[in-house]
């Protein structure tokens, strides 16, 4: 497996950011977010759109918020939705969030994709901890995507995109 | 211990680039530092492979090499423990555990750790890792996450991976560092 950088992009505290025309010669993506939102809390949402498209998105959770296990899903959503992803404006200053999404088999076109996602933030008597799964209901290979939060990114959020590339030999 | 610098670090393609190896001795290695860590980078990622001479924690600490004298790290952890899943949270504290604790950690069944520290040379913002641990013990073990936070805008540089109870790790423990580079990098 051999994983190589696509882009990056950075928060600017009003707008979603969005990725692109994104190369299609890779066998899967992995979307690495370092994350704050600019909402007036201690927490905001990740919300993960693909293709600009209103398809049926899905997702599942597992997660422990420090107290207790627990698990959700959410259904018919027109966006991926990932509670409590990461820290918010009137948490402690400099604490991040942090989250690795992969999607599989991007750019197959016979089949739904389906990512997995590792993400959490710990704000030092809160936060949360999540691994969760994503699936929208498209045969389209994923072109392009954005990924938000509420009052948006702040402009220390970083978002690297990479490819990840099977063997051509054996398909490993 | 042994400590394996990566080679031709600057000639590499991919984004996810060796730095350093560090395989136990199997008699007294309790604590495996990583120095002077490359700045050049835009994430890190761990790689363990944990064997020790008795049960007990896996723990990241001693960041930028503070003898643990901070009490600015934190965790937030998930577990399932085969009948239950659990969380729970540390706060204010010196280590962060990768590990439930004493109910993990032998000398012949690893366990086995992958670590993501995203943005570690930024001196803006605090640290955040991600943790994902895996060790099955045939009837018992533990699927662990955990998410980490250094209270600390400097760049992190040093780190180390220790055992708790005064155990070692073994001549097959195993712990590699890689940088993940991004564009332009």
């Amino acid at each position: 497996m051999s994983m190589f950088p696509i882009a990056t992009a950075q928060g600017n505290g009003s707008s979603a950011i969005f990725f692109n025309n994104i190369p299609q010669n890779f066998t899967h993506l992995q979307i690495r977010i370092l994350g704050r939102g600019g909402t007036s809390s201690t927490s905001s949402n990740l919300y993960h759109n693909i293709n600009a498209g209103g398809s049926t998105y899905s997702n599942h959770q597992l997660y422990g918020n420090g107290s207790s296990a627990g698990s959700s899903y959410n259904t018919a959503l027109l966006y991926l939705f990932f509670g409590t992803a990461f820290p918010a404006a009137s948490s402690t200053a400099n604490i991040m969030g942090a989250f690795i999404i992969d999607w599989l088999d991007y750019t197959n076109t016979n089949k739904y994709k389906t990512c997995r996602v590792l993400g959490g933030n710990d704000q030092n008597g809160s936060g949360l901890v999540q691994l969760s799964s994503g699936l929208i209901q498209t045969t389209g290979a994923i072109t392009s995507f954005f990924v938000d939060t509420e009052g948006s990114f702040t402009t220390t959020t970083t978002v690297q995109l990479y490819g990840i590339q099977s063997s051509p030999t054996t398909g490993a | 211990m042994a400590l394996l610098p990566s080679v031709a670090a600057g000639s590499m393609h991919g984004a996810v680039v060796p730095i350093a190896t560090a395989i136990g001795n199997g008699t007294s290695t309790s604590a495996i530092v990583f120095s002077n860590i490359p700045q050049i980078y835009q994430d890190l990622y761990l790689v363990i492979y944990s064997l020790q001479s008795g049960a007990g924690s896996l723990i990241i600490d001693n960041f930028n090499l503070d003898g643990d004298a901070n009490s600015n790290r934190s965790y937030t952890k998930l577990q399932g423990d085969g009948s239950s899943a659990t969380s729970g949270r540390v706060t204010s504290t010196t280590t962060i555990s990768l590990t439930p604790g004493y109910s993990t950690g032998s000398s012949t069944i690893p366990t086995t750790a992958q670590v993501h520290i995203l943005n570690y040379a930024n001196t803006s913002t605090y640290k955040t890792l991600l943790s994902r641990v895996a060790a099955d013990a045939n009837g018992s073990g533990t699927t662990f996450l955990n998410v980490g936070m250094w209270a600390s805008t400097s760049a992190l540089s040093a780190f180390q991976i220790s055992t708790a109870s005064a155990n070692y790790f073994t001549a097959n423990a195993r712990i590699s560092l890689y940088g993940v580079r991004t564009v332009n990098q």
